[in-house]
């Protein structure tokens, strides 16, 4: 006969799954299932057309990826996306929330334009952007020749050398918002009296802003960096519409190498190895984010 | 532009001699290309509708086989403009020869996203899409040596004559392993586009030979006025057009064939002169300023507006650019003049979309029957008088003036007698054809040297491995 | 400029007269339109753009004149604009709904029941945010085919469901978890069952979260273009973003202003939704990631 305390603990667990059921079937079928076929797809050789995936080879593809420079540039540049990215748009989503902070009168309109370009449909984006870089006629070269700046026009798409930094900057105007609103929230939720306490204890502007209002932020600015990290590695549909990764591979990044290898060249096998690093690379990177920067313990974790 | 002074007399006299001049031009042109006649030169009395105009002068045949109960077939397409034309030729043999027959058309928004729709789909053994788009080259080969589409040999054995209506130079790029594997819509040429006015106001002559063009270039650059305005960012085959051109002046391109698939070295002193021209071109100043990252329409606008005075480009852009000009713009083009003292003036030719058919479809026999509507006699004279593009085989005088009324564009005839004796523009091996793009963009920005870009190329190659497949 | 910064954050509605302050405020306000500028210029630029021809832009004008307002009705009719509307907003809204309820549920789970396994499950879900989405198409794709459900709307709500849940269960899971405890212990002395404390007591308290989860899945969803790019090639069945793609190879290619025409009408619903109730956005987003 099971106990009374059994049975409640029995039935606590078989709520808890009922109640994540439905998330852990629809996640089931539409991600973890791919991600285990990619990975599964990754140990062959397949073309995408035979009905049946083709020869087992083990790590072959891996060790080919390996040996690619190609992928090695396609890595590089997707770290690098980040590296540049995250920083800026975390940075400047900082700078202007903190200049926002204070600014009653307008803020609330600011704020309101500097959230447009988030909700601007991604490919509206690129297409616009396409037209500010193009060489002869477009925006920005048009605007370097008005104001007396001719010799900075360059082709900014089809020159190895300032194609990705033009979709990083695409990038971080499209995203900055993002940050802005969410670490301006923040700064309206700090502890008036702890800043208050600051200052009257004579504390300057720069020491209030860097010894205490940074690091009360800093879990928030953990989250609005983790974002925009995973944001980054995945990055595909700005890269691929501007320059397909081209020219000469400059923007190819692992999303754009991986549908490459697909579609255009039929290794199948090596896209979903390609596809697998890539997951391996975000969940490492998000895994370690969180271990660094989260201090305190989410209540309740397990 | 002028359209007005095209009467119908003189229509038919510009057809007419279109199409005399093209068997002259295949004499002239390069034996490996030539098979047999060319059909359709004798002008015999032009067909006159009630009011007078001019009509399709070719019998619309029926089909072997009909449909036996209403049946939908499905065709994958990606060039959405060609759409409307498809959609009236379907319906004209449905109306006149199989009420049961339907056509259903999906137009993907481009090659790639087409691409991974039909792989998918016959991947996964569907019996849809019943007609599917290809393009030449390492699309063909893949759907071919997968056995997922069927080839025209049968078709051809049972209809000969269908086969003769296509250029010979078309079908051989589209043969894999000894038969056809999908037959093209249209076809197309690349050649420069100039602006007649401008060379005239600074007294410029059609260049015959690369020094003269360079002459030109030199004139121009000193005018401010930009040479040749070429799209090189538009897509993965633009950046190769200047290496192509080269083998084809030089008579290479059979080399490069056998270097595509595997059997000489990439790195052969004839293959590394192309990338070495590659290089030249891109330095001597021709080109209008960052051509990796101008597209088309860019390009077009550029050449439009007087600030380049020739535009490298296909025939396909030839609505666009006609639709960009300002009145009064006199437009003509020239092929490529010779890259060797003596040798031949290269035109790149390809062809467009092509049509194959599904392994697994439900209705091949139909789906070959509307291939033939859409690309046969009848059809091809239809297809390319609403789009302006060059019919896949040569067409009579009569149909070319029937087309002229519609197209009113003089240029027309001239690209019909280039097509014969292009140099074609296809590379079968996608590492290959992925690594000779990569290399022309690096050449084209100077990034790496001509003897690296072919070494690359070759290194390429030879992961491949030996092809299994054969071309021709 | 970081002083000034500084400074900026310190001047808290004191009347500071003086140089320095005003230096400061002036520069403040110059960083502050700078960043303005740059945010809206290129949306200022398309609609530039959308009254001008070729000739006019390639001539290098940044203003139109003459203005072709004609654009715009030759990009509505082109772009067949109130079937890509509808199908957008039909997809998105049903995921979003869908995400929302699923989450829902999972976040109560996860964040307010210790089962057993409970960290394997929220590792899952950590998994899913981190997915780059590109994976799953090949495989999806064979799938929906197989299942007959290609070119329907279908085929993009249940990827979409899934896209957003993982960020959905995320967000709702911190927000369960830090209400307290008293209310829903005395549902429980009251007898009611877990479904019953769920529904009726926590869920009404985490509305900032739902709406946080809500539109951000929406606006996700909305934009979405890769999957709806190779799930649906049916011209009446395409969404918003797939539809203006179509227009670069339609008759318009090339035609710039035309297709700047297509991108303003597009844009401007969404736009005119944002302003409107901006503040919601704003602060639904912002609620329940920061409960975390």
């Amino acid at each position: 006969m099971i106990s009374a305390a059994t049975r409640r603990r029995l039935r606590r667990h078989a709520a808890g799954y009922a109640f994540t059921g439905p998330a852990l079937l629809v996640l089931g079928a539409f991600l973890l299932y791919p991600i285990g076929y990619s990975l599964w797809l990754s140990l062959h050789e397949w073309d995408g057309y035979a009905p049946q995936w083709g020869p087992f080879v083990g790590l072959e593809n891996y060790r080919a990826l390996a040996a690619d420079e190609v992928f090695w540039r396609a890595a590089w540049n997707s770290i690098l996306f980040v590296v540049v990215r995250t920083p800026l748009e975390v940075s400047l989503g900082f700078l202007l929330a903190l200049l926002l902070n204070r600014k009653l009168a307008l803020r609330s309109l600011l704020r309101t334009f500097f959230f447009v370009p988030v909700v601007m449909s991604l490919i509206v984006v690129t297409i616009i952007f396409q037209r500010v870089f193009e060489p002869n006629a477009g925006l920005l070269n048009t605007f370097l020749r008005v104001v007396g700046l001719g010799d900075w026009t360059r082709p900014w798409l089809g020159d190895p050398a300032t194609a990705l930094p033009a979709v990083i900057a695409v990038s971080v105007w499209k995203n900055v918002g993002f940050s802005l609103v969410i670490l301006l929230a923040g700064l309206q939720g700090l502890p008036p009296d702890v800043l208050e306490a600051a200052r009257v204890d004579g504390a300057n502007a720069w020491q209030l802003t860097m010894r205490v209002i940074t690091p009360l932020m800093r879990p928030i600015l953990a989250l609005t960096a983790l974002l925009s990290i995973i944001g980054g590695l995945k990055v595909f549909d700005l890269v691929f519409i501007m320059t397909r990764g081209g020219p000469t591979y400059s923007t190819e990044v692992l999303a754009t190498m991986l549908y490459r290898e697909a579609f255009e060249l039929n290794h199948m096998g090596i896209a979903s190895a390609v596809a697998v690093i890539l997951v391996a690379l975000v969940l490492t990177i998000a895994r370690a984010q969180t271990l660094v920067l989260d201090d305190a313990p989410e209540a309740g974790r397990t | 532009m002028s359209q007005t002074g095209l009467s119908r007399r003189k229509l038919l006299e510009l057809g007419i001699l279109s199409a005399v001049a093209s068997p002259a031009a295949i004499r002239a042109g390069r034996a490996a290309a030539q098979t047999g006649g060319t059909g359709g030169v004798q002008p015999t009395a032009p067909t006159k509708g009630p009011a007078g105009e001019l009509k399709n002068p070719v019998e619309f045949k029926g089909p072997r086989t009909k449909a036996s109960a209403p049946t939908t077939i499905s065709f994958w397409q990606y060039v959405g403009f060609h759409v409307d034309v498809q959609k009236f030729i379907a319906e004209e043999y449905k109306k006149r020869h199989d009420p049961n027959l339907t056509l259903e058309i999906t137009a993907f928004p481009g090659l790639n996203e087409q691409r991974v729709g039909v792989k998918s789909a016959l991947a996964a053994q569907s019996s849809t899409p019943d007609i599917i788009a290809v393009e030449p080259g390492a699309y063909a080969v893949d759907v071919y040596t997968s056995g997922s589409v069927i080839d025209f040999t049968k078709v051809f054995a049972e209809d000969p004559e269908y086969k003769r209506g296509f250029w010979p130079n078309a079908l051989e790029l589209l043969t894999i392993n000894g038969a056809v594997v999908s037959v093209p819509a249209v076809t197309n040429t690349v050649i420069v586009y100039y602006n007649k006015g401008l060379f005239r106001q600074h007294g410029l002559e059609v260049p015959n030979t690369l020094d003269e063009l360079k002459k030109i270039g030199a004139t121009l650059n000193a005018k401010g006025i930009m040479p040749i305005a070429y799209p090189a960012g538009q897509d993965r085959n633009f950046p190769i057009f200047p290496y192509y051109t080269y083998l084809g002046g030089t008579r290479a391109d059979k080399l490069m064939r056998e270097a595509d698939l595997g059997l000489k070295p990439w790195t052969g002193p004839e293959l590394v002169a192309g990338a070495e021209f590659v290089e030249m071109l891109a330095k001597s100043g021709l080109y209008a300023k960052g051509p990796l990252g101008i597209k088309e329409p860019d390009a077009i606008q550029i050449f439009a507006t007087g600030k380049s005075a020739m535009f490298w480009g296909g025939q396909w852009m030839r609505r666009s650019i006609r639709a960009a000009l300002p009145p009064g713009f006199d437009l003509a083009i020239f092929p490529f003049p010779a890259v060797v003292p003596g040798g031949p003036k290269p035109v790149l030719s390809s062809v467009g979309i092509t049509l194959t058919v599904n392994a697994r479809s439900k209705h091949p026999d139909l789906a070959f029957e509307m291939i033939k509507a859409l690309t046969g006699a009848w059809g091809k004279i239809e297809y390319t008088r609403n789009l302006g593009l060059s019919p896949n085989g040569p067409i009579s005088g009569e149909a070319i003036a029937y087309q002229m009324q519609s197209l009113k564009d003089p240029l027309y005839p001239e690209f019909l007698k280039l097509q014969p004796t292009g140099t074609t523009r296809v590379i079968f091996t996608p590492a290959v054809e992925e690594a000779v793009t990569q290399g022309m963009q690096a050449l084209i920005i100077g990034q790496k040297t001509p003897k690296a870009v072919m070494e690359s190329v070759e290194a390429a190659s030879q992961k491949v491995g030996p092809r299994k497949f054969r071309a021709g | 400029m970081s002083t000034v910064v500084a400074r900026a954050a310190v001047a808290s509605g004191q009347r500071v007269t003086g140089p320095r302050a005003r230096a400061g405020r002036i520069a403040v306000w110059a960083v502050l339109l700078a960043a303005l500028a740059l945010s809206v210029a290129p949306g200022l630029y398309m609609i530039s753009l959308s009254f001008m021809d070729n000739p006019q832009l390639f001539a290098g004008r940044l203003v139109p004149w003459p203005p072709h307002a004609e654009n715009y009705p030759r990009a509505w009719v082109a772009s067949n604009i109130g079937r890509l509307y509808w199908n957008s907003i039909y997809v998105s809204t049903v995921s979003m709904a869908a995400t929302v309820a699923i989450s829902a549920l999972a976040g109560y789970g996860l964040g307010r029941i210790p089962f057993a396994g409970r960290g394997l499950v929220y590792g899952v879900v950590l998994v899913g945010l981190t997915i780059p989405l590109q994976i799953a198409l090949i495989p999806l794709f064979m799938n929906l085919r197989v299942l007959g459900l290609l070119n329907t709307r279908l085929a993009l709500i249940g990827p979409y469901t899934a896209f957003g849940l993982a960020f959905g269960t995320y967000v709702m899971k911190g927000f369960f978890q830090g209400l307290p405890r008293e209310l829903e212990e005395a549902a429980r002395l009251d007898g009611a069952s877990e479904l019953g404390i769920f529904a009726r007591v926590m869920l009404p308290l985490t509305r900032p979260a739902l709406a946080t989860v809500a539109i951000f899945v929406f606006l996700q969803n909305w934009n979405e273009f890769l999957f709806a790019l190779t799930f649906i090639t049916e011209g009446s069945m395409r969404t918003l973003p797939t539809g203006i793609y179509a227009l670069l190879s339609s008759e318009f290619y090339g035609n710039y202003p035309v297709l700047a025409a297509s991108l303003v009408l597009f844009s401007l619903p969404v736009l005119v939704l944002y302003f409107v109730f901006q503040r919601e956005f704003v602060e639904g987003l912002t609620a329940g990631a920061l409960k975390h």
